[in-house]
């Protein structure tokens, strides 16, 4: 029975058509309660198309779509239980932010009251609530940005989806919106989140899928991409003369190497315990000044599934 | 239940985002104020123009006459022979006129602007040589009644007509035609305005990812059109505020009977509220599909209600032509022309409640397409659907 799962939404091969382009081709995944899950992709992956059909916008051309946030299997739940900051967003500008905010929240289920005491709440914890009787429009963009994730967020959703959050956010505020998931995860909702800041999303995801042309290209935690992508270590040296990268290349133990400056090469090792030879062979061979270790990125694991460069922008 | 709940809260919040009392008031006192120069201008202007008048008159033939009996003319008898003398006075401020009476056929008048004593004299006079022509042909003023007497026409209507029309109500049809386009044309404006805003604000993606297309679409109509409907009422008032106003000054303006009949408001009003909900409801779905107001050619379609409005305006003429029974049939005319008919002519109670249930299920259906178009256009940022995109919509319709 799927309700004595731990999944909150199933999706199963679904798939969108506009005119003869394929925006979204047989995607499946799952989504399990009080996780962080994460689309990501290049543009035009069909993130987008994916987040409108799982908030109900768009239907499907093929597949299904499957809830599981009350004690059954529905549909589509009622809006309540959901949140949704859509990538093309707005509010109204002419109208005050306070106003606009106890709207949102009557449209989702709240009453006047509880969603002016909310609104109020978030206002604050934003440092807006001095702005609250003001229009939007004399706001900056970022605060803008800030009401707008507000409204998402004012009802407390079970399920939330947020699709490119940190768009507009300066890096102080981005950590900022990492707060509030972490925060609303910890009490209970599940966020499923759209965007291409790889380095953000990788501190907070618990799952991911890596999107391209519509179609899954990995999916798992980041983890399981990592082993996915058979890269278990990521080595970067400096030397004092120019290295030749087929040196490494041949290695069984390395994944790939990578020229990054005339002096500075990087080294995908496959496991770990493979570092201490791999840097033997090159003291052996070349003068090193300088080495580092690091994870290898999601957005190099990203890279890797597409078999795209670092060099080629997405 | 809940789509009950959230209609009503589109409805509060698209009347809230747009109604401002302080600015209703402002309108009506507005209206006050303006009535208030008109007719007190007017009466201010009157006074001024009755102002006491001294006038030197140069009676050589010694022809009599009398003057009214409130009279601001005061006469000065002169001879002839002063004449010189009393245009310089004239010219100097001294005297306001000089009337100079060659024979009762020829006066000359000497003045320096043209003023409302002239007329008074010039009457007085003529009424003078009336009554000697009168005596010199033995004739009284009971014979000149008879000479000029008219042929006596009584019209006996067999058809729907009801009477002759009377000018008050004609002129209270006309108005009516008048604001229901001011109804009309405000709620088109704000129909494009709202709907088309929020999709360029993207707005409308976060809205019905919570509300129904059709529960948001049907809050707006709804909202808009009672938003309408109060400008109805606004410009209503002022023009009760004109007529009593008028009143005041003495000018005698009345309310049309249509105003004073409750049923005739009861009729009016609904008719209203029907033509500015259908109006609105073609508009909203019409406002779905366009991205730009600016710059879309669908823009022009907000010329169609002067339509029903101009055909209303012939209706004034011929009430019970067959075309404008039809269209006193027709949803998209019968706001219009049905009142005029309901004004003008007799039209019977079965003929009224058809019509305004012909409207009923127009707004209706009309609705159900503006939420399917709505639904369908709301993501279609920078392309409008065509003619035959939308037509396959409303085919596939389910709902």
């Amino acid at each position: 029975m799927y309700f004595q799962s731990n999944k909150v939404l199933e999706v199963k091969a679904i798939g969108k058509e506009y005119g003869k382009i394929k925006a979204v081709n047989g995607l499946s995944f799952h989504i399990n309660k009080r996780e962080i899950f994460a689309l990501l992709g290049p543009n035009g992956a069909g993130k987008t198309t994916t987040v409108r059909m799982l908030m109900n916008i768009i239907k499907p051309d093929t597949g299904e779509i499957k809830y599981f946030l009350e004690n059954s299997q529905e549909e589509f739940p009622k809006t309540e239980l959901l949140g949704y900051l859509p990538e093309e967003r707005g509010l109204y500008q002419d109208v005050k932010i306070l106003k606009t905010l106890v709207f949102m929240g009557i449209v989702r289920g709240m009453d006047k009251t509880h969603a002016k005491k909310e609104a109020e709440m978030w206002l604050e914890r934003f440092e807006l609530s001095d702005r609250k009787n003001e229009k939007l429009n004399t706001l900056s963009k970022g605060n803008q940005q800030k009401v707008q994730l507000i409204s998402a967020i004012l009802h407390k959703p079970k399920f939330l989806i947020l699709d490119e959050p940190f768009s507009g956010f300066d890096p102080i505020n981005q950590e900022a919106v990492i707060e509030i998931m972490t925060d609303m995860k910890n009490d209970g909702t599940t966020i499923l989140l759209s965007a291409h800041q790889m380095h953000l999303v990788e501190k907070i995801a618990d799952r991911v899928l890596l999107m391209n042309s519509g179609a899954s290209v990995a999916y798992g935690t980041v983890e399981e991409l990592k082993r996915d992508v058979a890269v278990d270590e990521k080595i970067i040296i400096h030397f004092s003369d120019v290295p030749l990268l087929s040196v490494f290349e041949n290695d069984d133990t390395v994944e790939s190497v990578k020229q990054l400056s005339k002096n500075e090469i990087v080294i995908y090792l496959k496991n770990k315990e493979s570092l201490s030879a791999t840097l033997n062979k090159a003291s052996s061979l070349y003068n090193i000044t300088k080495v580092k270790t690091e994870d290898i990125s999601l957005h190099e694991i990203f890279l890797k599934k597409l078999g795209v460069t670092a060099e080629q922008k997405l | 239940m809940k789509n009950n709940h959230l209609f009503f809260e589109v409805i509060k919040w698209e009347f809230s985002r747009w109604f401002k009392i302080k600015e209703q008031i402002i309108s009506i006192s507005l209206g006050i104020v303006l009535s208030f120069i008109i007719f007190g201008g007017k009466s201010l202007f009157d006074k001024n123009e009755n102002k006491e008048a001294t006038i030197a008159l140069l009676n050589s033939p010694k022809i009599s006459f009398v003057l009214q009996k409130d009279t601001k003319i005061k006469l000065l008898e002169k001879d002839t022979s002063e004449l010189e003398n009393q245009k310089k006075l004239l010219a100097d401020e001294k005297i306001d006129g000089i009337v100079l009476i060659e024979s009762y056929e020829k006066i000359k008048v000497y003045l320096r602007e043209k003023e409302q004593w002239v007329d008074e004299i010039h009457q007085s006079i003529s009424e003078s040589f009336r009554n000697k022509k009168l005596i010199e042909h033995n004739l009284s003023e009971a014979d000149l009644k008879k000479i000029f007497l008219q042929t006596e026409l009584e019209e006996v209507f067999t058809g729907q007509q009801k009477k002759k029309f009377e000018l008050a109500d004609v002129i209270a049809a006309g108005v009516f035609l008048g604001i229901m386009l001011v109804g009309v044309f405000v709620g088109l404006a704000y129909q494009f305005v709202v709907i088309t805003g929020e999709k360029q604000l993207r707005i409308t993606e976060v809205l019905v990812s919570a509300i129904k297309p059709q529960t948001w679409i049907d809050g707006k109509i709804a909202g808009i059109s009672l938003l309408s409907f109060v400008s109805i009422v606004n410009y209503s008032i002022s023009g009760v505020f004109f007529v009593f106003i008028s009143q005041l000054f003495g000018e005698g303006l009345a309310l049309p009977n249509l105003l004073v009949n409750p049923a005739g408001i009861i009729t009016m009003l609904l008719f209203s509220l029907a033509g500015l909900l259908l109006w609105n409801t073609f508009y909203s779905a019409i406002a779905a599909t366009i991205s730009d107001p600016n710059t879309s050619a669908r823009s022009s379609l907000m010329l169609l209600p002067l339509l029903p409005v101009t055909i209303a305006f012939f209706a004034l003429k011929n009430p019970e032509a067959i075309i404008v029974k039809i269209l006193s049939w027709f949803p998209f005319t019968s706001f219009a022309v049905m009142p005029i008919r309901i004004a003008l002519t007799h039209v019977s109670v079965l003929e009224i409640i058809g019509s305004l249930l012909l409207m009923c299920i127009s707004i209706y259906y009309m609705r159900k397409a503006a939420g399917r178009i709505f639904a369908l256009s709301i993501l279609l940022y920078g392309k409008e659907p065509s003619w035959k995109e939308m037509a396959r919509w409303l085919k596939e319709a389910k709902n």
